[in-house]
């Protein structure tokens, strides 16, 4: 589960971009290096994926250049079995001002 | 009064035979050859009579439980692999505790020449190997004490059922309960085998994240609604996947633009982003 963050000016210059990872994540039992199959996995490890009534917050702080008036934020969840292997989920469009493009 | 010496040996002769007596309910019935097996689990008769819910499972995972699961990379590299067919056994299969339990009914024979059609790529007979009616109506539809011969089990007991192998069906009460599907749908590690497998995790996630926070639902809730026996989520039908996850899990997103001034003089034109996902699922999402 992949959650991408972007935020774009209105020329759709990329101002930023920023992703979590939401998935368990285990390893052989050998040492400390995360596997994918289940051949491989013994045990999880740690664990980011979504949980039962317990609410993923997330918050992202991105620096702008001086001068961008209003931004789009596009906030988009997938789910990716695999590289390359989307199943979108939501796609969310918001879009703020710096609060001075309407200044006098 | 009985010694603790006869206390054991009493114990010792009654697991032994308990132990006799469920590899011989096993071992009366081992198919020697894969069409033998296969045949021994036919189950397309069930549609005779119960031919909309055998149209919905031939739509669900269940129906292709090996396939889509590379098995074929698994007998080409690591622990799994063989050099040919031929050499492979039941101890290269530990997957088909559930991705195809009629194993235990076959030979060695038998699994070398699954390895054959998964590394020919038969697709045919590949198709042919699943969870079908009789896996979780018959071989998983008690878990205390082994199912009986020529019973099914469901949800109510039926009388005269029209089948000349399984005349009775009876109620199982785990049919509604989530441990039914729990049987397959993983703890997390598999352990007592030679090398440890860990697949499907959702039923151990059930049980210790699901339940503590106040869960109530059965896995049958959410996947068998009206008895649809295509337990969805099909990852095939992509849009229903999005739709059912995106059903589950709603975001929320907001953001803000403002300057803050951390060092004095020096505002910052920043961005703030928050997004909030919640879940209403009975499980971590996603497992693996």
């Amino acid at each position: 589960m992949v959650l991408d963050v972007t935020i774009k000016d209105d020329m759709n210059r990329t101002l930023y971009r920023s992703n979590k990872v939401y998935m368990p994540q285990s390893t052989d039992s050998l040492n400390n290096d995360m596997v994918y199959g289940p051949t491989y996995k013994v045990g999880i490890i740690r664990d980011t994926s979504i949980q039962p009534f317990a609410a993923k917050k997330e918050t992202f702080e991105a620096a702008i250049p001086e001068g961008v008036g209003k931004v789009r934020v596009n906030v988009e969840l997938s789910y990716q079995p695999r590289p390359g292997d989307v199943y979108p989920i939501h796609r969310k469009t918001v879009e703020v001002g710096s609060g001075k493009e309407d200044a006098p | 009064m009985m010694t603790f010496c006869n206390k054991t040996v009493l114990v010792v002769v009654s697991l032994t035979m308990f132990i006799h007596i469920s590899i011989s309910a096993a071992s009366d019935r081992k198919a020697e050859s894969l069409p033998k097996l296969i045949e021994m689990f036919d189950t397309s008769r069930c549609k005779e009579c119960h031919g909309e819910i055998y149209a919905q499972w031939e739509r669900s995972h269940h129906a292709r439980s090996i396939m889509d699961i590379f098995m074929d990379r698994y007998l080409q590299k690591g622990v799994l692999s063989v050099k040919t067919p031929r050499d492979a056994t039941k101890k290269n299969f530990p997957c088909f505790q559930c991705h195809l339990p009629q194993l235990a009914y076959a030979t060695d024979k038998v699994a070398s020449e699954i390895a054959a059609a998964i590394l020919n790529d038969d697709k045919a007979t590949m198709g042919k190997l699943n969870i079908n009616c009789l896996v979780c109506h018959h071989e998983k539809g008690v878990i205390h004490g082994y199912p009986e011969k020529g019973s099914l089990y469901g949800t109510d007991t039926v009388s005269g059922h029209e089948d000349e192998q399984y005349p009775t069906i009876k109620a199982s009460p785990i049919m509604r309960q989530s441990v039914m599907c729990g049987q397959c749908h993983g703890l997390g590690p598999v352990f007592g085998l030679e090398y440890p497998v860990q697949c499907a995790t959702l039923y151990g996630s059930y049980l210790h994240a699901y339940v503590p926070s106040g869960g109530t639902k059965t896995c049958q809730e959410c996947h068998m609604k009206d008895a649809d026996h295509t337990c969805p989520p099909n990852f095939k039908d992509r849009k229903d996947v999005s739709k059912r996850l995106a059903e589950a899990l709603p975001m929320a997103v907001e953001a803000m633009f403002y300057r803050p001034q951390i060092t004095p003089g020096k505002p910052v034109p920043t961005v703030i982003v928050e997004t909030r996902i919640t879940s209403s699922a009975g499980h971590r999402i996603p497992d693996g």
